[in-house]
């Protein structure tokens, strides 16, 4: 193109040469001539390039609103290189931002692994990221990646109070909080400063600690605690008082003495009953106890219950039905433990049903387990107990289980052997119609067991 | 910051103490009920000195609103947060009173055995602070269907409200001598039936800023 403007400037110079030596145009029009020729071709050619360029605008303006496509253009002009140039760029950035993705994706993982609630937040106190557990912690949180000030995504302001505390101080702090709704849950809150790559303190991240089973286990466990020194130390007391009596000079009055030393005797059996059952709970509890089961037939064992209840039954006017099918098949059990659950059953049975009361044992088959009832027409249980009924301790009336030689352990013991042998206790209760304590063992499966 | 941007920020932050404010009275009532279940003095003597934060901030929210009208002559929605944030306010503060009034009862009921386990009361109390709790969600949601769902708990807790008067009506008349718990304990009854519609209020109030129309969410 170039060459064909140097070709009409040199024509037009060689033209006006001839005009002024010698008149003669013709050359001098062929030089404007190939000046315009030379021109629009240049013109054309221009275009051309100019073409290019608006591809180049066109695909780069595609990429700012995030469309990446390559530019396909391939010459060995200065155009080529721009592309070239630009595609490495294009390419670097994909790799940039796979990485940040797969980072992302990555955190986003090992904060849905962590079972913890966390919560993180810039520096004016706004969430700006939670995690699964935080969810499932708070049920509904009113969050959803946008920031959003702390009272806005958790209402509670002794949370808030410490959240603004920590973002003053921009130091590691932790604290129990107690939150109410749906359910209360004692949540342990540990906060610490987010820092940047400069060490300069951007936010901070919080970590929510489920902490309600831990504070609901001390609690029992210093219940017990206390539980077990009152029990221990009431019949002491009184035998102690009876004995200090007794050294005062009541021993002289023999009808007195012995009257004495028979609660005397009564009170040491249930001190030796309820040491008794602490030690089988805490055999049990520790897994010590050598757990051998065997396959059991229950309708020998209930045999043996009916005889040994015999005659506290016929004293107290109750009648007890056995309701076994003789078809019921072996259980996986030990004898021994089965038979403690049996009389603790039994035993409660027939200490809370009146005279003339009914009593039922029964069983059915539930495939994997048979399950096992006994049924009373007694008190019953009020509603409200019937959840901490089998927890050690517990009475639905203290004095009235104290005064029926009740040490508080036998239901607790039921569930330790019933864990045991993974199955199952229930109870179902009506106040003044009767309670059905049950309890399932499972099934004796193959043959090999059998021999 | 131009006058508008400094408006919003001054009405987000108000809403941001509104919530904290209900927050606290969420917990005075939680703690009211349980001082009176478990008895317990110390825990029944937090809420009252507790009421006397909630009420300061209900006056410093309120000159605040009023303020915020005053020098800024708001217009429709703004208006309308405006006056949402006032009645939120008012609502809570009184369900704050409530709950030093149950805990009053609580020290007035010190020492002495219940007549009857609690059974309703506490039922009652879970669903009315359940309806606070779910009010102000309505209202930091701006959750019109949450707001309306209010209202089917409501009669519920009135509901229980007739059963618990009914059961200590029949102890009272059994045994003079339960009178004064039972009338005691009729009263809790009552501040949490009040809560409960107050806790409406709230849920009314956050329809008629979302909709601007009118709601009778207790019928």
């Amino acid at each position: 193109m170039r060459i064909w403007l140097g070709f009409g400037l040199i024509l037009i110079l060689n033209g006006l040469l001839f005009f002024f030596v010698k008149i003669n145009t013709l050359p001098f029009l062929a030089g404007v001539l190939f000046l315009f020729l030379g021109y629009a071709f240049w013109g054309i050619s221009l275009k051309k390039e100019l073409k290019k360029l608006t591809l180049l605008a066109d695909i780069t303006s595609n990429w700012r609103q995030g469309k990446f496509t390559k530019i396909t253009y391939y010459s060995d002009d200065e155009f080529g290189k721009i592309a070239d140039n630009l595609n490495y760029l294009l390419e670097q950035l994909d790799n940039c931002q796979k990485s940040i993705k797969e980072e992302e994706s990555r955190i986003t993982a090992i904060l849905a692994g962590i079972k913890a609630g966390v919560m993180v937040l810039d520096r004016e106190g706004r969430v700006i990221l939670v995690n699964k557990g935080l969810e499932k912690l708070f049920g509904n949180l009113n969050f959803n990646g946008e920031p959003k000030p702390l009272i806005e995504v958790v209402r509670n302001y002794e949370l808030e109070k410490f959240i603004t505390q920590a973002l003053k101080d921009l130091k590691e702090m932790s604290r129990e909080i107690e939150f109410l709704l749906p359910n209360s849950k004692t949540i342990l809150i540990h906060a610490a400063p987010l820092k940047d790559e400069e060490d300069q303190k951007i936010g901070l991240v919080v970590v929510f600690d489920d902490i309600t089973e831990e504070r609901k286990l001390e609690k029992m466990r210093s219940e017990f605690i206390a539980n077990v020194s009152h029990e221990l130390r009431t019949p002491l007391t009184s035998i102690k008082g009876f004995l200090e009596t007794l050294l005062d000079g009541a021993l002289e009055d023999t009808t007195i003495a012995k009257h004495f030393l028979q609660i005397m005797n009564s009170e040491t059996e249930r001190l030796t009953r309820l040491i008794d059952d602490l030690l089988s709970l805490s055999k049990i509890e520790s897994k010590k106890v050598d757990f051998a089961p065997k396959p059991l037939v229950l309708a020998d064992l209930v045999q043996k219950m009916n005889l040994l209840f015999k005659s506290r039954l016929e004293e107290k006017g109750l009648s007890l039905r056995i309701n076994i099918p003789g078809d019921l098949p072996m259980v996986l059990a030990d004898s021994d433990m089965i038979s403690q659950v049996l009389i603790n059953l039994l035993d409660n049975a027939i200490k809370y049903t009146p005279s003339g009361g009914k009593i039922e044992l029964l069983a059915r088959v539930k495939p994997p387990f048979v399950e096992v009832e006994v049924k009373d027409t007694g008190i019953g249980i009020p509603e409200e107990s019937q959840k901490r009924i089998f927890e050690r301790f517990y009475r639905v009336d203290k004095a009235r289980s104290r005064e029926l030689g009740g040490t508080g352990l036998g239901l607790a013991i039921v569930k330790h052997i019933i864990d045991l042998h993974m199955g199952k206790v229930w109870v179902e209760s009506k106040v003044g119609e009767g309670s059905t304590f049950g309890f399932s063992l499972p099934i004796v499966q193959n043959k090999e067991e059998l021999s | 910051m131009t006058v508008r941007q400094n408006f919003d920020k001054a009405l987000n932050e108000l809403e941001q103490e509104i919530l904290r404010m209900g927050s606290m009275v969420e917990r005075s009532i939680y703690d009211a009920v349980d001082s009176l279940a478990k008895q317990d003095l110390d825990l029944a003597q937090k809420v009252i000195t507790g009421d006397q934060e909630v009420n300061k901030l209900e006056t410093e929210i309120e000159d605040r609103l009023v303020t915020l009208i005053a020098t800024q002559q708001p217009i429709a929605r703004d208006l309308r947060r405006i006056i949402t944030g006032i009645k939120i306010i008012t609502n809570l503060e009184r369900m704050g009173d409530h709950a030093v009034d149950i805990a009053r009862v609580t020290k007035r009921l010190a020492g002495q055995p219940l007549i009857k386990p609690l059974v309703d009361i506490p039922r009652m109390a879970k669903i009315s602070q359940q309806m606070v709790k779910d009010g102000l969600d309505a209202y930091v949601r701006s959750d019109v269907d949450k707001a309306k769902y209010m209202c089917s708990l409501d009669d519920e807790v009135d509901h229980l409200y007739s059963q618990v008067f009914r059961e200590l009506l029949t102890y009272m008349m059994e045994d003079p001598k339960t009178i004064a718990q039972a009338t005691s304990l009729l009263f809790v009854a009552r501040f949490l039936e009040r809560i409960a519609d107050y806790a409406t209020n709230i849920g009314e109030a956050v329809i008629y800023l979302v909709t601007g129309e009118r709601y009778d969410l207790n019928q």
